[in-house]
């Protein structure tokens, strides 16, 4: 607010100007709008794009948080193909994605088909379903699933129920902790939900008429109508959950308190960047992970992107 | 305008001057006599104090800081808490912005570190003044001490033991441990004790993962963790045993599957201890953990001497501070946060709200102070710790920078051996490489 409203009165100020008359309308008006824009081009140049040039400063240099910088040049990229945690982290990472997106994103069409078919008291279910999402990232319903997939947790006390005499340790055992994490990324599918609602709302009854007409059935309607109508909202959320799931951090880092365990099987990219940086304090190696995951994910995201034209459908291209 | 903190801290760095302390130190015990409390000079305002711990030592600690303020009305504090993981995560992004609290709970696993980098202040100017160490017993004093200088001060001594519930054995029909038996006999009596107990027990934790007790284990060997110049002192060779030892436990069932150790590991709170939940009847774990864990379990716990080498070998336990309380280097309030330590240390009304909780008080007035008052646990925790250390040798070699790194490559390598398969040497040598990277980063 204080740096607001001196910029506001000068922004005033040079607007009524009248000793500089060379200047035209607009350029007077893109004057304005910079000086008015410039509380929050400070904040994306000094919050942001600052912090993440000086990174990768950092990322050539070994960096304790207190001892000053040390350039070592490439060294730290050199140092992550020999590093069996990096390796691992990696791979840990990659299942997670390929087997979170896809769940995710059917669990999500499949209950916004559900949700289309107009019944009563939608927008209450529409709620309920979303509910996960708002509540999913966060540590606490993180904390809920170490308890109740905890060796004495809800989970194993209902499986035992059913005659399970000995059912797995779900989060203590390296073959099943990260596939209990998935679990919980699934589990949060109503962004993806609400947002394939919104695009099978748009899609237009005559197709669907006309197809009946025609003698189509539901499975033919769903595979030759929705689903490619659906194509250019398909391609939003995959890019999207794509993004997120390369991030994912906060369940991994409760479930597993801050270790990546048992035996680093869920140690995700980015608790592996944490714990380098935080933990171990090697700031120069945790910034370059960092960096090599954002390039790997600009790469997949170009590579989708430029995938699309492929299998991406859009209506108007083919409009009368 | 000069801000009173400002002002405070221009004090400070006055009354720090060296041609000032023999002044200063006059007043100290000038004033000792008359009001019978340490000297605060002229200075006061509002001091940072940060630890790690549970809810029952932040009560405690935040009853001494009352009595202080009540007693010494121009000083006030702000405080803070967590666990020890994420407390240090905290504190070393503290350090790297300049911005450590006043006094702040140390681990003798970074004292070196944050020394090295003079980051906390050395407060031997202050010994035999504002913090009263003049009956500190020494042995746990050095613990704070780096090459002449004091840069913690001790919040309470510990010894590594083991625990065990002594309601189950007696259950099982055995007699308790002795406290005599070498590595062998202990694997023996747990054998011989998993074959009655129920299903779901297991006599002993899994201590494979534990860097306390393979300390114990080492230097039963004659070395050390580390080498005074900050390299890795146990052989591929003591991995091995050490490995193999908890994994022939293992093996026959008398100590918990990965599994169980693998949960702990993830969520350490004392309520979750194997022990305490009634799945393990040993534990390895320092002595003030007796009066943690005997009020979350209906049964009688017990405490003995970890198992010892083979004959003639030297003890492996040592006396160690359980924590200390370190002054930033950067404080405005270095005369008052000494102060503050010298009364949290000796005052009795103090003492009394500590209680052991921290380990067994260095003064040894603070001692008489709480003997009268102590439960039964805590009284076991005295009196162990009272023989116990006669037995100890000092540790002289303080952590390197690795040192935290390790203790998780420790626990992760351990861990393979139970639930991915591992074969004891493959880990040992993982374990190997990943604390030579440590150590040499």
């Amino acid at each position: 607010m204080r740096l607001e409203e001196p910029v506001a009165t000068l922004a005033t100020r040079l607007a009524q100007r009248r000793a500089w008359p060379r200047l035209t309308d607009t350029s007077r008006e893109s004057i304005a709008a910079y000086v008015f824009l410039l509380p929050w081009l400070l904040g994306l140049v000094g919050l942001t794009l600052g912090p993440i040039l000086a990174s990768l400063w950092v990322s050539f240099t070994r960096y304790d948080l207190v001892s000053a910088p040390r350039w070592i040049g490439l060294q730290n990229y050199a140092d992550l193909p020999t590093d069996g945690r990096y390796l691992q982290s990696v791979r840990v990472t990659l299942v997670y994605v390929l087997l979170e997106v896809p769940l995710r994103l059917c669990f999500a069409l499949g209950l916004a088909l559900l949700l289309n078919r107009g019944q009563r008291g939608l927008d209450l279910y529409r709620a309920v379903y979303y509910l996960p999402s708002l509540l999913g990232g966060s540590v606490a319903i993180a904390v809920l699933w170490r308890q109740l997939f905890g060796p004495d947790g809800m989970v194993n006390l209902m499986l035992a129920s059913i005659g399970w005499a000995n059912p797995p340790t779900w989060l203590h055992d390296p073959r099943f902790a990260l596939y209990t994490l998935v679990l919980l990324g699934v589990w949060q599918f109503g962004s993806p939900m609400i947002i394939f609602l919104a695009g099978l709302r748009q899609i237009p009854r005559e197709i669907y008429e006309s197809a009946q007409v025609d003698g189509a059935s539901r499975v033919a309607q769903f595979f030759r109508i929705t689903l490619p109508l659906l194509t250019p909202l398909i391609l939003f959320n995959l890019v999207l959950q794509i993004i997120g799931a390369f991030q994912a951090f906060t369940a991994a880092f409760i479930v597993s308190g801050g270790t990546g365990g048992p035996v680093d099987s869920t140690l995700l990219y980015t608790l592996y960047v944490y714990e380098q940086a935080f933990g171990f304090l090697h700031m120069g190696y945790a910034t370059a992970m960092a960096w090599i995951l954002l390039l790997a994910v600009a790469v997949i995201t170009a590579a989708i992107f430029s995938s699309s034209r492929y299998w991406v459908f859009y209506m108007e291209q083919s409009g009368p | 305008m000069p801000t009173r903190r400002q002002f405070i801290a221009t004090g400070a760095r006055l009354v720090a001057a060296p041609s000032l302390l023999p002044l200063v130190a006059a007043c100290g015990v000038g004033s000792r006599s008359g009001s019978g409390g340490p000297d605060l000079g002229a200075s006061s305002g509002t001091m940072q104090v940060a630890w790690w711990g549970g809810n029952d030592r932040a009560e405690r600690t935040q009853k001494a800081m009352d009595l202080f303020s009540n007693k010494y009305p121009q000083w006030k504090f702000n405080s803070q808490f967590t666990n020890f993981f994420a407390y240090w995560d905290k504190i070393n992004t503290q350090a790297a912005g300049g911005a450590l609290p006043d006094i702040f709970q140390m681990d003798m696993r970074y004292i070196g570190q944050f020394a090295s980098k003079q980051l906390i202040a050395d407060l031997a100017r202050f010994a035999d003044n504002a913090l009263n160490l003049g009956d500190f017993d020494a042995g746990l004093l050095d613990q704070g001490k780096i090459s002449g200088g004091l840069y913690g001060v001790p919040l309470g001594g510990i010894v590594e033991a083991s625990l065990y519930d002594l309601t189950a054995i007696q259950q099982a029909g055995l007699a308790p441990p002795t406290g005599q038996e070498t590595w062998a006999d202990f694997a023996a009596y747990c054998e011989k004790l998993s074959k009655t107990l129920p299903k779901g027990t297991w006599a002993s934790d899994d201590e494979s993962v534990n860097m306390d007790p393979f300390e114990v284990f080492i230097r039963q060997r004659n070395k050390e963790l580390y080498t005074p110049d900050g390299k890795a002192s146990f052989s591929r060779q003591d991995m091995v045993d050490w490995f193999q030892y908890w994994a022939d436990l293992r093996q026959a069932g008398a100590c918990v599957p990965g599994e169980i150790a693998a949960a702990f590991f993830q969520d350490d709170r004392p309520e979750n201890t194997p022990l305490v939940q009634g799945k393990a009847v040993f534990k390895m774990r320092w002595s003030n953990f007796l009066g943690q864990y005997q009020p979350l379990t209906q049964h009688q716990l017990g405490m003995v001497p970890n198992p010892s080498g083979p004959a003639g070998s030297r003890p492996g336990a040592y006396l160690r501070a359980g924590s200390l309380f370190s002054v930033s280097a950067k404080t405005a309030f270095t005369q008052g946060a000494a102060s503050f330590m010298g009364f949290f240390l000796t005052d009795p009304e103090a003492v009394k709200a500590l209680g052991p909780e921290r380990g067994v008080p260095g003064s040894a007035k603070a001692r008489e102070t709480l003997k009268p008052l102590l439960s039964p646990q805590d009284r076991a925790q005295l009196d162990y710790f009272d023989q116990q250390t006669k037995k100890t040798t000092a540790r002289t070699i303080l952590d390197p920078s690795g040192a935290g790194e390790i203790q998780k490559a420790l626990a992760r390598n351990a861990l393979s051996i139970p639930l991915s398969g591992t074969s004891v040497s493959e880990a040992a040598d993982k374990f190997m490489a990943e604390a030579d990277k440590a150590l040499n980063a």
